[in-house]
């Protein structure tokens, strides 16, 4: 495929045109998958924040979701291999969150105790915490940013379209820079009727700090949305695979790389000043642009593209 | 493709609300000071600490589909339905929607959860088997209505409609779309959504007079109604709309946005977050306070609410605060959460075509130094119109509307 290097229609070599829309720029990623029992613990004692940043005090996760503690703990992740003086730069930086069937456990167990105790039996947190918007909500409280924060999508297609408000917000101008935040159960969690999972699974969340292409010459990886004329609708977004797919374009970028069981935390760290240890053997993707998401026609997809890494040995 | 400062217009309306369902009949009621609060009859009450809505009775059939069909599909998506297809119709787009890129962004805040009490309201138990949400109510109204751009369902809770008309805007100027319909839904008069917001103690009590409950910037206001319905509009580029001589409702000037990291259901003491919105969305519109001609608050009836509200137009307005007419007409509409921007929207448009400013109702003894068209609706010619909407989360929106 021919690099696309400005705004404007290339054709690929199956000569299916597509025009790139949006652009933006990941300079720092984390991707965190956390059991229940690990969210309880999280949510009772949350962790803290690099110096500069606010102390997250209990009691505003206190009745979080378990989708906004994973997702606070994927931002966390990201700041912290992070520029301090970087991390202040985020006072109005925009939060979306894209979260996949919130609320699903509170839910059942909210409809049978209103069978069983009638009006008083229903939490007065049901939409405060467990509602779209909850999320990116609670992200801007803990984190003390005044940017604008939305919550996006809600179903299966809530990657792609946290993806499109995104780069549609970057491309506009309405925030400098954001954090977006994709989470879901992988599998689907499928409650009991006291809330509790009936399989296993597991919860996960995936922070990227997005900002508009610096420079013609792009040194991290990217996203880009694009509009194709030849159908190809792809599966629901799986956050392991894209997780995978960063970690990888991020060490051929010479990206940082923090490994722990649970966690996997990454940055491109061509800022100087950013720690972590660079990986000795690089592997070359097979290619430069990897579809990841697509709206239900199938013409409108988010792709994930390497960096010029002809640039990035020159640079590095 | 459009630069990042092109005009947007709103070339289409349509709506479901507790007030009509078409725009003259909402006009006539706004400008009327109706109430459309009443006791909640769709399902009992007895026990709820508030007992009274502004409901949505029927969600209207759209032409061309079959009545019975449509009145099985869940409510809201009968009311998205029905708005998104009467805002296409009423723009003259319905029949050519095949031949446009028609993109639809959607304030929808608490789908899924709507979704799941319903099914087990007729004994289901979707909550329970994932495998019955493959399709969100978005996709299957952009499906259904045969639109080809992007679709997109966000929330900023009661600050949500704001947003989808900025993305809108952002998609027309950015050529990711031809046409873009935008606004907002909310069927939230349900048993556990009346429960989980009455122990909330953010609903008003005054069960006896319905139609005097919701009060704002009075000092007798004891919390807000809730309101249900949606309103989408037709947004498009100025230079498309007059090429095809579509009658223009307005532009889309101004929108700002901002958070305030204070609490999640308490607005911020601090007036100063929600004021950057309203400023970065008068900057966007190049406008300066003393040229806004009308204000639509947010003001929802609640204490706290209502007076941070009115510190914040002081800071951003200052003396000129005291010349523009403030409305709030979640007085007569309830307050319709994620569809609430939208239906003000609605409202502004309302006062900029009737050259009257739709009344506050039941303010007798207002508590903020506002100049607020009480009671009666206002002569008044309006221009430009402010619109304002916060939400949970600490999330603020505003919206500027030109005359077009």
């Amino acid at each position: 495929m021919t690099p696309n290097r400005a705004m404007g229609s290339v054709l690929t070599r199956s000569e299916i045109r597509r025009e790139l829309v949006l652009r933006a720029e990941v300079r720092a990623h984390a991707f965190c998958r956390m059991t229940r029992d690990q969210i309880s613990s999280a949510r009772r004692k949350p962790g803290n924040l690099p110096d500069g940043w606010p102390t997250i005090q209990p009691s505003v996760v206190r009745n979080s979701e378990d989708q906004t503690i994973a997702s606070l703990e994927a931002v966390q992740a990201t700041l912290r291999c992070m520029e301090e003086s970087e991390a202040r730069c985020f006072q109005q930086w925009g939060i979306l969150v894209s979260s996949r069937f919130l609320g699903r456990s509170h839910v059942v167990v909210a409809l049978d105790r209103f069978q069983s105790d009638g009006v008083w039996g229903v939490s007065p947190h049901l939409i405060p915490h467990h509602a779209l918007h909850s999320p990116s909500g609670t992200l801007s409280l803990a984190l003390g940013v005044h940017g604008p924060n939305l919550g996006i999508g809600g179903g299966l297609s809530s990657g792609f379209e946290g993806f499109l408000t995104a780069l549609t917000w970057l491309k506009a101008g309405i925030v400098p820079g954001l954090w977006l935040v994709l989470s879901g159960w992988s599998p689907e969690f499928v409650p009991d009727r006291e809330g509790k999972p009936l399989g296993d699974c597991e919860c996960q969340a995936l922070a990227l700090v997005l900002v508009p292409p610096t420079s013609t010459k792009i040194h991290r990886p990217y996203f880009e949305v694009v509009a194709c004329d030849s159908p190809v609708p792809t599966p629901p977004l799986e956050l392991t695979v894209l997780a995978a797919l960063l970690d990888q374009r991020s060490l051929d970028a010479g990206g940082a790389s923090r490994i722990s069981r649970d966690l996997v935390v990454h940055a491109g760290h061509l800022d100087s000043g950013i720690p972590g240890p660079h990986s000795s053997s690089r592997t070359h993707p097979r290619s430069r642009a990897h579809t990841i998401a697509s709206d239900a026609s199938g013409r409108l997809r988010v792709e994930l593209v390497s960096p010029d890494l002809h640039h990035v040995k020159e640079v590095g | 493709m459009m630069g990042d400062e092109d005009p947007v217009w709103i070339t289409g309306v349509g709506l479901a609300t507790p007030l009509g369902c078409d725009l003259p009949t909402l006009e006539a009621s706004l400008l009327a000071g109706r109430s459309g609060v009443a006791a909640v009859t769709s399902f009992c009450t007895d026990d709820y600490p508030s007992r009274i809505a502004a409901e949505l009775q029927e969600v209207p059939c759209p032409p061309g589909r079959e009545p019975a069909e449509f009145h099985a599909l869940p409510r809201l998506e009968q009311a998205a339905l029905w708005c998104v297809q009467a805002a296409l119709e009423d723009a003259g787009m319905w029949d050519c929607r095949a031949n446009r890129r028609i993109g639809l962004a959607l304030g929808i805040g608490a789908e899924w959860i709507g979704l799941w009490e319903a099914d087990a309201r007729c004994g289901g138990d979707r909550v329970q088997d994932p495998s019955q949400d493959f399709e969100s109510t978005l996709e299957r109204v952009h499906r259904a209505l045969g639109l080809t751009g992007a679709a997109l369902n966000l929330s900023a809770a009661c600050a949500s409609s704001n947003f989808a008309l900025e993305i809108g805007r952002a998609w027309l100027r950015h050529g990711l779309v031809d046409v873009c319909v935008a606004g907002g839904c909310e069927m939230a008069v349900t048993p556990i959504s009346l429960a989980t917001f009455g122990n909330l103690r953010a609903l008003s009590r005054r069960n006896d007079d319905p139609t005097r409950a919701s009060r704002p910037f009075d000092r007798e206001r004891d919390g807000f109604v809730l309101g249900e319905g949606g309103v989408a509009f037709v947004l498009e580029r100025a230079d498309d709309a007059r090429r095809r001589s579509a009658h223009g409702y307005a532009e889309v000037a101004g929108c700002g946005s901002s958070s305030d990291a204070h609490h999640n259901v308490i607005p911020s003491p601090d007036p100063s977050w929600a004021g950057q919105a309203v400023r970065r969305a008068l900057d966007d519109a190049r406008i300066r306070p003393e040229q806004v001609d009308h204000i639509n608050a947010h003001a929802t009836s609640t204490p706290v609410g209502d007076a941070t509200e009115a510190a914040m137009l002081r800071l951003v307005f200052g003396d000129a605060l005291d010349r523009i007419p403030v409305t709030s007409t979640k007085s007569m509409t309830g307050h319709l959460l994620t569809a609430a921007g939208a239906i003000e929207a609605l409202a502004c448009l309302t006062a900029m075509k009737h050259r009257a400013i739709p009344p506050t109702i039941n303010l007798d003894d207002p508590d903020v130094r506002l100049n607020i068209v009480a009671k009666e609706p206002r002569p008044h010619l309006v221009e430009v119109a402010v619109s304002n909407s916060f939400g949970f989360g600490g999330s603020n929106a505003c919206l500027v509307l030109r005359a077009v």
